[in-house]
């Protein structure tokens, strides 16, 4: 009696031993397994750690199954069990390998000898991969189907009971016997139907004499042996099918359906249904840089925003509001977003897609101005409202008011690439503004414009606070030679103010006025250059005549020359000789 | 046990007691008790009810392992009752029920307020106790006394595979497939996506079981069901595409992709309405501009399945090209070509041959399936890619699985597994079913190929007669 107590209880012991190394050995493997599918993902295909993970597991794997010959998990909803112990526990619902598991149905998980490599690296490619993307089309038992593994198998409740799937023997089920008694009637009716076979067209009659291969063959023309035998040459071009069907962008083929339908289709509803997708299509092309799929889109749908094209002006009125969704502010922002990620943009097909928009980008994109990244995209952004603009310019107005001053420097430079006089009656509105970059571009813009206004605002800025602004004035000043401009220079030379300007500056504003080369200048200019020390201290006079001198330099008119020439015979030497030399200098550039 | 040898006559009235409940309860959960509608459906289940009473005192309708009985007896889910069995099944799981015992005195006024009761619950939380509990207190709060209900017995879910015969699986997937697709056909809106995920797994069932075993699956395919048109329809539609897409030799997944692109072909006729479907006499011209809509329209119902994913766009590419024929003469007319996409071809030849060889829409007289075949044959080039017609005709044969034949012996035989090589496609394994002398028999199944001396005088159409062929395939 004790003797076989102790020897039961000693057998159990040993048992239990090994059921507890089973049991730590299988929660090892299940914790390597779920912390692969993480770090597999960081480490490139050629890492040497990656593939130190790859072994380690193989060996669990192997070690395992040789052992104890499978590896049977049972899955709860956040724990996994092995022999009915718990060796995997974790109760988040993101992060758990037993929820991910459990969430999709599946209960049990079993792996079996024979388990290969590829197979342990297929299996973590699909638990590691995130499902909420792509919920619809790819869950767990649907991957594991797909790659029907040899050696892991799944069990999984039913979807439909959300039970486990039930077992019914063979012997519940009992044939019906109604319906089939008259077995009997059919051969009465047939057999002497088939002796006394005559009246029927003549296809049954055919038959009736020999079967349905005389009628085949009659289709076919050929003896029903050969028919349905595939040729080579039909075996080769359907596989051919098959092959460029696989390598198909499926995108595209959906995108020819919709084409199709709205070539085809009136009813309203469906019509925009349609649109919607296309668009939404388009969206995505566009965001991920794919231009090369995208244009074509945005082509066609222009084309068809046509009354001329369409069904009726209220289908291209869709058209048109579908072309609106891609100019709305979110998309394009979302859009300046994505080119600021991606520095490598093809420009020009950038350039094609935004100016294909309708008016209603012009909002949009010039808010985003002032948040594109790369200079040279801003450019392009302001090159484009320049062309969506140019009959809307009072679209482009709002931005002048922004609070940021870049938006409004570009908006200003917008107005000056449009070019139109119109622009004035707006930029005057700002011609204050506190920025100085910001006067700096109106004097830019008011450049382009050619107009008396225009030319009017460039003299304003002549005496502006900032000398960067009056120095760009002055140089488009004497770019467009503006003669009208002189008086106003005049009165800065016999200004209070001269004196303080730098150097380079009062160089500048003499050599416009001579470039400008205005009559008008004459007298003021003999006067600098004649006046005689006294008041005033003789380097400052001396400083004044060359200046005087470096405007006449550049003037070409007779009454220059007079004016230098009646200078010759000036009882101060120094004036005498000042006049000779710019004489002679002005001589020497005539030749 | 010993009710087995008289099964056959109470089967038939197991099956009307379902139908007539099913729509019993279906008509309550939209009237309440009151109202008028509710007394028709109340006097028939009354009158099926009297019938299974018949020399009794009682008898139960059961639930075990998802199968229901009447006292021991199964009921066999056929195309006739399969949505009303799912249904009761569905609401006795409910209400974790597993037993509704009827007895002899019932009256027409218990029954309406024992439905009501059976009903109500059904906000709760489903198969909770507490929705058992709360129907027993209803019938003991209304009296009922004969009527009386057991608990659902727990199951032990025993872990592993099923054990069960190739012919049940095919068949419990079969028609779940077609009760998922009524289910989602008749939702109208695809909000459901779970649906959509079952379908997915069934389909997956069916490609397993069509690489086992394609003759059971296909020989379900001969169930044509009068009421359910368009649901029947579409799952054939599907298994005979998954039968060609297995001898093309397309992978698990694309497999799966065709099965559910082909299952949701007709997607675009939830938009009609049922009664021009259903419509029993031909359809005039302005139907026919309508039934003409449901390719675009279906098109228009799965672009809202999420997207850009493979699957969908694949569904879309069927819906949109199964009336396009292969010159493109069908229907929608295109303003451009366009090329026609192999699932979009396969689709066109498999929803044609069920279309003719069913009793409903095209035509009102279905075509026998070898004569549905030629007149396919003499479009093969124009309306069909001719290869993949003769790859069809390789996979259903002449004599397609199902068909009922005269033999040159005057025996009558069911063709069940088309031949494997063209060379002898219209030589089929044929199941003896009669004797030459018209006596019906449970006869050998014979390899015509192998036997050159008996040919095939020709094809018998089994509906003319009543015989119910898909009985071979259950
Ligand atoms: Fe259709
Ligand atoms: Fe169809």
């Amino acid at each position: 009696m004790t003797d076989a107590k102790t020897e039961k209880s000693d057998y159990n012991a040993e048992d239990d031993i090994d059921r507890k190394d089973r049991i730590k050995l299988a929660a090892d493997l299940v914790q390597t397994l779920s912390k692969s599918g993480k770090t597999l993902k960081i480490y490139p295909e050629t890492s040497p750690v990656r593939q130190k993970i790859i072994d380690e597991l193989n060996e669990k794997f192997a070690k395992f199954l040789n052992q104890c010959g499978e590896l049977d998990l049972r899955i709860r909803q956040f724990e996994i069990t092995y022999n009915d112990e718990v060796i995997y526990s974790n109760p988040s619902k993101e992060e758990s390998l037993a929820f991910k598991f459990y969430g999709d149905g599946i209960r049990s998980i079993r792996f079996t000898v024979g388990l290969e490599e590829k197979e342990i690296l297929d299996f973590i490619g699909i638990i590691s991969r995130n499902y909420s993307l792509d919920a619809q089309d790819n869950d767990i038992i649907t991957m594991l189907w797909e790659k029907n593994f040899e050696n892991i198998h799944h069990t999984a409740v039913d979807y439909r009971e959300e039970r486990e799937i039930e077992t019914i023997a063979p012997e519940d089920y009992i044939p019906s016997e109604s319906g089939s008694g008259n077995l009997q009637s059919v051969f009465n009716a047939e057999v002497s139907k088939h002796t006394a076979d005559t009246g029927d067209d003549g296809e049954t009659t055919l038959q009736a004499a020999a079967g349905a291969e005389l009628v085949i063959e009659a289709i076919y023309k050929k003896p029903i042996s050969e028919i349905f035998i595939l040729t080579q040459e039909e075996i080769e071009q359907i596989q051919q099918e098959m092959e460029t069907e696989e390598g198909m962008d499926l995108v595209s083929e959906l995108l020819d359906i919709l084409f199709h339908i709205l070539q085809i289709e009136k009813e309203l509803d469906i019509y925009t249904e349609i649109l919607k997708n296309i668009t939404d299509t388009l969206k995505t092309f566009i965001l991920s840089g794919d231009y090369q799929r995208g244009l074509p889109i945005l082509t066609t749908l222009k084309a068809l925003s046509n009354e001329e094209n369409n069904f009726s002006p209220v289908h291209a009125q869709e058209v048109y509001s579908a072309i609106d969704s891609l100019g709305v502010e979110q998309f394009i922002r979302q859009l300046t977003t994505s080119i600021n990620m991606n520095k490598l943009i093809d420009t020009t097909q950038l350039f094609s897609f935004l100016t294909m928009l309708n008016k209603n980008a012009i909002e949009s994109i010039s808010n985003m101005t002032g948040t594109i990244e790369q200079i040279k995209i801003r450019r392009l952004y302001c090159d484009v409202l320049a062309l969506l603009a140019r009959d809307n310019m009072e679209l482009l107005i709002k931005g002048l008011e922004d609070s940021n001053w870049y938006v409004v420097r570009n908006i200003v430079y917008v107005l000056g690439k449009i070019g139109s006089a119109e622009a004035i009656k707006y930029l005057r509105r700002i011609k204050n503004h506190s920025e100085p970059k910001v006067r700096k571009e109106i004097v830019h813009a008011v450049s382009e414009i050619n107009s008396d206004d225009a030319k009017d605002l460039l003299s304003y800025y002549l005496d502006d606070k900032d000398s960067s602004v009056r120095l760009t004035a002055l140089q488009n000043i004497a770019i467009h030679g503006y003669r009208k401009a002189v008086p106003s220079i005049l009165n800065i030379i016999i200004g209070e103010n001269f004196d303080t300007k730098d150097a380079y500056e009062k160089k500048e504003i003499f050599e416009t006025l001579g470039i400008l080369n205005s009559p008008q200048s004459i007298s003021y200019l003999k006067d600098i250059l004649m006046k005689r020390a006294g008041f005033f201290s003789k380097a400052r006079i001396e400083e004044q005549r060359a200046y005087a001198a470096m405007a006449l330099k550049k003037m070409s008119i007779p009454e220059a020359k007079d004016m230098l020439k009646e200078g010759l015979s000036h009882p101060d030497k120094s004036i005498r000789n000042i006049c000779e030399e710019t004489l002679k200098y002005m001589e020497k550039e005539q030749k | 046990m010993n009710e087995k040898p008289s099964m056959g006559k109470k089967d038939a009235s197991g099956k009307e007691f379902i139908n007539n409940l099913h729509i019993l309860i279906k008509t309550a959960l939209i009237h309440d008790s009151s109202n008028i509608a509710i007394t028709t459906p109340l006097t028939k289940t009354m009158d099926s009810v009297h019938l299974l009473l018949a020399g009794r005192d009682s008898f139960s309708l059961r639930l075990i392992h998802d199968n229901l009985f009447i006292n021991d007896t199964k009921i066999r889910v056929d195309i006739e009752n399969f949505l009303a069995s799912m249904f009761l099944t569905g609401e006795m799981k409910k209400n974790n029920t597993g037993k509704i015992t009827f007895h002899l005195q019932l009256s027409a006024n218990e029954l309406r307020q024992f439905v009501y009761a059976f009903i109500s619950p059904v906000s709760k939380a489903p198969t909770s106790n507490e929705t058992f509990e709360d129907v027993l207190d209803k019938l003991s709060s209304y009296s009922i006394k004969n009527i009386t209900i057991d608990r659902l017995q727990e199951e032990t879910g025993s872990l592993g595979q099923p054990v069960r015969t190739t012919q049940e699986m095919a068949a419990n997937i079969y028609f779940k497939t077609i009760s998922v697709v009524s289910e989602i056909m008749d939702s109208t809106k695809l909000k459901n996506a779970a649906n959509m995920t079952k379908a997915k797994r069934l389909i997956q069932s069916m490609v397993d079981l069509m690489l086992q075993d394609e003759s059971t699956i296909l020989g379900l395919t001969t169930l044509k069901a009068y009421d359910e048109y368009t649901y029947n329809h579409s799952v054939n539609v599907s298994i005979l595409s998954l039968a060609m897409g297995q001898r093309l030799g397309y992978n698990r997944k694309e497999l799966s992709d065709l099965g559910m692109a082909t299952l949701f072909h007709d997607i675009g006729k939830i938009d009609m309405p049922v009664d021009l479907l259903n419509k029993p006499t031909d359809f005039t011209p302005e139907e026919w501009q309508i039934i003409r809509r449901h390719p675009v329209y279906g098109v228009k119902t799965l672009l809202k399945l999420k997207g850009l994913q493979e699957r969908a766009i694949k569904m879309v590419m069927v819906s949109f090209e199964h009336h396009l024929n292969y010159d493109l003469s069908g229907y929608p007319k295109l303003l451009s070509p366009k090329r026609v996409s192999l699932f979009g071809r396969i689709a066109s030849i498999t929803d044609c041959y069920d279309a003719l060889t069913s009793s409903r829409v095209y035509n009102r007289n279905p075509f026998l399936p070898d004569r549905a075949l030629f007149f396919m044959m003499k479009k093969s080039g124009t309306a069909f890619d001719p290869t993949l017609l003769k790859i069809f005709i390789n996979v259903v044969g002449i004599y397609p699985v199902g068909t009922l034949v005269l033999l040159s012996t005057n025996e009558l035989g069911l063709v069940i597994q088309a031949n494997p090589s063209p060379v002898n496609i219209h030589r089929p394994l044929i199941k003896l079913i009669t004797d030459p002398k018209g006596n019906e028999i449970d006869g050998d199944t014979v390899d015509l190929s192998k036997h050159e001396n008996i040919t095939i005088k020709r094809s018998i159409d089994h509906r003319k007669y009543g015989v119910d062929v898909s009985k071979y395939f259950l």
